[in-house]
């Protein structure tokens, strides 16, 4: 009788073995398509932070959220570190943060009034397989922003390219049909300025 | 017999998962997203201008176009396509038009440079060259340091590396020590430290996660290849990195090279403007018999 349970484990360790391949292109171009559905979430939260019509508990509540879409902090030698945003001008001044400080940064901008605009859907490269198990991709996204003061004069603007870390984490997330499958998070973020707007 | 029905159970369950199809388990993972109706505040969207299509904004994408293999915004190309956009003229595309050597002399004569463009060009287009998935990239990443007040350069060297089940990482291979460490001090790793490998996008963030990692364990040994550590160099960065005198700070620039058979390779750096010809763009051309 032991015997037949050896040999049954043995067959049920195989079958879970086949249950969790390498994702196929298919199964990775759905997940293109996911990551951009994060993108949109994200740029919304990043209007909601921007936005100073809205009430403070709100926006603090918006980046929550928007943190809530990056990688959970991990530790490292006893250190616990979040993903960096790395702000680039022309200008010269490069400032690598990490994302809650980015985010705490746009919810205290001194403009009377801030106005951001997307483009399109962003551009998410292929994901590639790392050896840690997950997959990598990057989206990028264009975005311009504009402060303007209490006369409605605009005093800062910019156009920026941001780049976007995005990592698949292999997750169970259908376990109960034993099926393995990613779960979207982003990562390190480049924000770079193509041009700053005339105009101030 | 209750457990062999249990075990029974457990392999129709995994057979269950083998089943099922792409497309009946995408929507409820798409579906796992915001909803955005709840949320929304008057979000501006604008039609993207012509430039952020044509823009190359990965590596990978600056290969799929340089293997003639998809359209500006990912789009594969067609038959009809393929004839609105010959390879010649779409390699064309992926050189810096800003070059100064692409400038025809007063005597409306080409630059060497420029004809060496035009015979690589040729030479791609005739043999169908492609770049592989598995191609040797390098990068050559600049990092904005200060050590004693001093601002400087230090400049690491990268590898991609692919293992056998496709997955790919970055490692250094090479660093370059910046010109305010004057004390020849030594260092070496300890053998004993846990393998980071960078991800395989790293490159696209400007190898952020090697910022964070320097900052993290404070040394080059997790990221390092194990043949690059006899250098001097990296021993002596390594050391000011360890007591705390070097602060890396930021990642000013990455550039990649790229090889093309035995006998060319790409240098490609980013140009971030507002116009079609930007972004991962062949910044000079190698031609390694001369390098």
């Amino acid at each position: 009788m032991p015997k037949l349970y050896y040999i049954l484990f043995l067959l049920i360790a195989s079958f879970h073995l086949q249950a969790q391949p390498d994702l196929n292109k298919e199964r990775l171009a759905e997940f293109k398509i996911l990551t951009e559905q994060r993108v949109n979430d994200l740029q919304e939260y990043i209007t909601q932070i921007g936005n100073k019509s809205l009430p403070i508990e709100q926006r603090q509540i918006a980046i929550d959220l928007a943190v809530d879409l990056f990688e959970k902090d991990y530790e490292v030698n006893g250190k616990r570190r979040s993903p960096y945003i790395q702000v680039s001008r022309r200008n010269g001044m490069v400032e690598a943060i990490p994302v809650r400080a980015y985010f705490n940064n746009l919810l205290g901008v001194k403009f009377d009034k801030v106005e951001i605009t997307y483009y399109d859907a962003a551009a998410v490269s292929d994901f590639e397989k790392g050896t840690d198990g997950n997959y990598h991709a990057t989206a990028t996204y264009f975005q311009q922003f504009k402060g303007f003061d209490n006369s409605g004069k605009m005093i800062y603007g910019s156009r920026d390219r941001k780049d976007i870390r995005v990592t698949g984490k292999s997750m169970a997330v259908y376990k109960n049909l034993g099926k393995e499958d990613l779960k979207i998070f982003f990562g390190d973020v480049t924000v770079r300025e193509t041009i700053p707007i005339k105009g101030y | 017999m209750r457990l062999l029905l249990i075990v029974l159970w457990a392999i129709g369950s995994s057979l269950v998962g083998l089943g099922q199809s792409v497309s009946e388990i995408a929507p409820s993972v798409v579906a796992d997203t915001l909803n955005t109706k709840e949320f929304s505040q008057k979000l501006v969207r604008n039609e993207s201008k012509p430039y952020m299509m044509w823009q190359v904004k990965h590596v990978s994408e600056f290969i799929a176009r340089f293997n003639h293999e998809a359209l500006p915004g990912g789009k594969k190309f067609t038959d009809s396509s393929r004839m609105e956009y010959p390879r010649d003229m779409y390699l064309r595309r992926l050189f810096n038009e800003d070059d100064v050597r692409f400038k025809r002399t007063r005597l409306g004569l080409s630059s060497l440079y420029s004809q060496q463009v035009d015979e690589f060009i040729n030479t791609v287009t005739t043999h169908d060259i492609k770049i592989s998935s598995q191609s040797p990239i390098e990068a050559v990443s600049k990092l904005r340091v200060i050590h004693h007040h001093l601002t400087d350069t230090l400049v690491v060297k990268l590898r991609k590396y692919y293992t056998a089940d496709s997955a790919s990482y970055w490692q250094i291979v090479q660093v370059k020590r910046p010109q305010v460490l004057r004390d020849s001090q030594s260092a070496a790793c300890d053998g004993l430290e846990k393998q980071q490998d960078l991800p395989p996008n790293s490159h696209e963030v400007n190898f952020l996660p090697l910022l964070r990692g320097l900052s993290d364990y404070r040394s080059f040994c997790p990221f390092m290849n194990s043949d690059s550590r006899l250098n001097k160099d990296w021993q002596c960065t390594e050391a000011a990195l360890r007591n705390g005198t070097l602060h890396i700070e930021s990642v000013v620039s990455t550039t990649i090279y790229i090889p093309i058979g035995t006998e060319w390779q790409l240098e490609l750096n980013e140009f971030l403007y507002e116009k079609e010809n930007s972004g991962w763009l062949i910044s000079n051309l190698i031609q390694l018999a001369h390098k």
